[in-house]
């Protein structure tokens, strides 16, 4: 067992100051671990290289395959489990089957999109530690905070030290 | 109209000083669900809703008990009333969903403050939509044999029938609609769930949130997700209708079989869809005094795109009749005579005028900046696109191929019930909703204020 290091939440007023503050801490001494922001910044997730994901991909993955399954099973319905020669006309009357493809193609796509970003985030997370910091809640509503972890033992001054860095106040997170 | 809220909308400016909006804004919304008490007007208005849907409940189960026999419709005219509100309710739930999706896709930023209740309007409407087609069935118990699962019977469904398309679309327009309208408020649940004080509040919204914490690395996938699932909406928004114009435009009955119907009836819905959201967001700036979020600016906007769908409407109704002229075919021209001259020529002439003549008004700033004359002409309009529906049936379906065949149809108060049982019931969900979720996109509207939406 390590001694535990301890964490700290930074709470910022804006964005600018939470930037300035990512320029100024030292990095040899604390590891920013997460910011966290009442709305979506792509720099600042950028700067702590956050988030980086594929759902491009799994989206189309998701799409095509709902699609294939639907076009399949078409086909296999007018093919195989029920033909049906109406005036001689083509069993395999894919126009038709279009519409059911495209439907759920999307559908399969948005799932897939949703469930992949859900799961890529570790949610559904009903208990974390951050939750249990006071100054937390403010980061839904109106301030950001960076999570950074001191990289030996405790930060040399402490919180004191660290609100020099513009913060509007800092917490410790014990895990 | 200047409040503290009003003036934070104003510092939004690109690159002045943000912040301080934010905790207003969140307050601001927030507070309509968390704090404010229950008002006797949202009490008189949530009766008055429950008591049509009571309506609505009781028309439902006299049609299960007795059949379909107790509607106005016939032999000839065998859709009626139903597959009237099936188009009209499927048309209203397409808006938001554009509103939300094509609007974010080209940055139109004032999205942000009406798309939130724009896509709840889509969600029931298209849940009230997706009951009628399900209730005009005989026996509507079997609408299962529209899925494709395994039977007993080894019989798929005939996926080469528009009907079976319909199930499609609406069941998939549904599900996304409502996907998209979760991921866009789960970060506000967990807005309110830090501002709730209430355990009850706490428990109710941190389920929603699902844990939900605003990490960069949250909302980097969050984002990236949201306009994937745009972008995937857009072209299904147009899908929904066209399959619903395919209903008709797929059957050789004389009026029906136009090729013009499935981008016409995507219009009609974006017009009528925008014209419902300009009625509730009128009523819920007033009822929630949301005045510096929802803008004249939000109005004048909405009366645009209203004016613009009258425009494309009266082009399709110009072609629709040229069509029924240039085709020299006899039945054709002739239904379109009989429109503007038959049993149901004030139908056609209402509708005219709704949905064509009066949005012309909308070419005046006056008309659009102002909120009782804007919200006039969203009500004609949606009642124009009602008697448009109500016509696309009555009219061919009375006056088909074969002269021995046609019959008058005359809706019976069955009919009158479900259709306003279904506003009732609609109002209600409406009226739950107002009370449960933030009706402004606080999150985006955070975005918003700084300025930093690209």
């Amino acid at each position: 067992m390590t001694e535990p290091r301890p964490r700290y939440l930074l709470n910022f007023a804006d964005e600018t100051a939470l930037k300035s503050a990512l320029d100024r801490l030292p990095s040899d001494k604390l590891e920013i671990v997460d910011a966290f922001l009442p709305f979506g910044d792509e720099e600042i997730a950028e700067r702590i290289g956050a988030g980086r994901n594929r759902l491009n991909l799994v989206t189309l993955v998701g799409g095509l395959c709902g699609a294939g399954f639907i076009f399949a099973l078409q086909a296999y319905s007018f093919l195989v489990a029920y033909p049906f020669d109406s005036g001689g006309r083509p069993s395999l009357s894919w126009p038709a089957f279009l519409i059911p493809t495209f439907e759920i193609g999307v559908l399969a796509a948005v799932l897939a999109a949703a469930i992949a970003m859900f799961r890529a985030n570790g949610l559904p997370r009903y208990h974390h530690p951050l939750f249990e910091v006071p100054r937390f809640e403010r980061t839904t509503q109106d301030e950001l905070a960076l999570l950074v972890r001191s990289l030996d033992g405790s930060y040399p001054g402490g919180r004191d030290a660290l609100l020099s860095f513009g913060a509007t106040s800092v917490s410790e997170v014990w895990e | 109209m200047t409040t503290a809220a009003d003036s934070s909308l104003h510092a939004a400016e690109p690159g002045s000083a943000p912040v301080v909006a934010d905790r207003g804004l969140s307050r601001d919304v927030s507070d309509v669900v968390l704090e404010r008490p229950t008002s006797r007007a949202w009490l008189i208005w949530a009766l008055a809703s429950l008591a049509l849907t009571m309506v609505f409940a009781y028309a439902i189960l006299h049609l299960f008990i007795a059949g379909v026999g107790i509607w106005g419709v016939n032999t000839s005219v065998v859709w009626g009333l139903a597959l009237t509100n099936y188009v009209w309710w499927i048309g209203i739930g397409n808006a938001g969903t554009l509103i939300s999706s094509m609007l974010y896709l080209t940055r139109q930023d004032w999205r942000s403050s009406i798309n939130r209740f724009a896509e709840a309007m889509t969600l029931f409407a298209a849940l009230i939509a997706g009951l009628f087609p399900i209730l005009h069935l005989g026996r509507p118990w079997l609408f299962a044999w529209l899925v494709p699962y395994p039977t007993t019977m080894g019989l798929p469904p005939n996926f080469n029938s528009p009907l079976v398309w319909d199930f499609f679309a609406i069941a998939v327009y549904l599900i996304v609609s409502l996907t998209f309208w979760y991921i866009g408020a789960v970060p506000d649940f967990a807005t309110l769930r830090d501002r709730a004080r209430l355990r009850r509040q706490q428990v109710f919204y941190g389920i929603l949130a699902l844990g939900w914490r605003g990490s960069a690395g949250h909302w980097r996938r969050y984002e990236r997700a949201y306009i994937l699932i745009a972008a995937l909406a857009t072209p299904l928004v147009v899908s929904v209708h066209s399959v619903v114009g395919l209903d008709f435009a797929a059957s050789v009955a004389p009026g029906w079989n136009e090729p013009i119907y499935p981008p016409y009836f995507v219009v009609g819905a974006m017009y009528s869809g925008f014209a419902m959201v300009v009625v509730l967001a009128a009523i819920i700036r007033s009822a929630f005094n949301l005045h510096a979020y929802i803008t004249e600016r939000h109005f004048d906007l909405m009366g645009k795109m209203m004016l613009f769908g009258a425009l494309v409407l009266g082009y399709s109704y110009a072609m629709e009749s040229f069509i029924g002229w240039y085709s020299a075919e006899d039945m054709h021209l002739s239904i379109v005579v009989y429109k503007a001259t038959g049993d149901y020529w004030w139908v056609f002439w209402s509708l005219i005028a709704c949905n064509v003549v009066i949005p012309q008004a909308l070419w005046f700033p006056a008309a659009r900046r102002r909120i009782l004359p804007l919200v006039v002409i969203a009500i004609l309009i949606n009642i124009g696109m009602w008697l448009e529906r109500y016509g696309i049936i009555v009219f061919t379906l009375s006056h088909g191929h074969m002269p021995s065949g046609r019959a008058d149809y005359m809706p019976t108060v069955w009919d009158w019930a479900l259709t306003i049982g279904s506003l009732g019931f609609f109002l209600l969900l409406f009226l739950v909703l107002v009370r449960l979720v933030p009706i402004v996109s606080m999150h985006e509207m955070r975005k918003l204020l700084r300025g930093r939406v690209q």
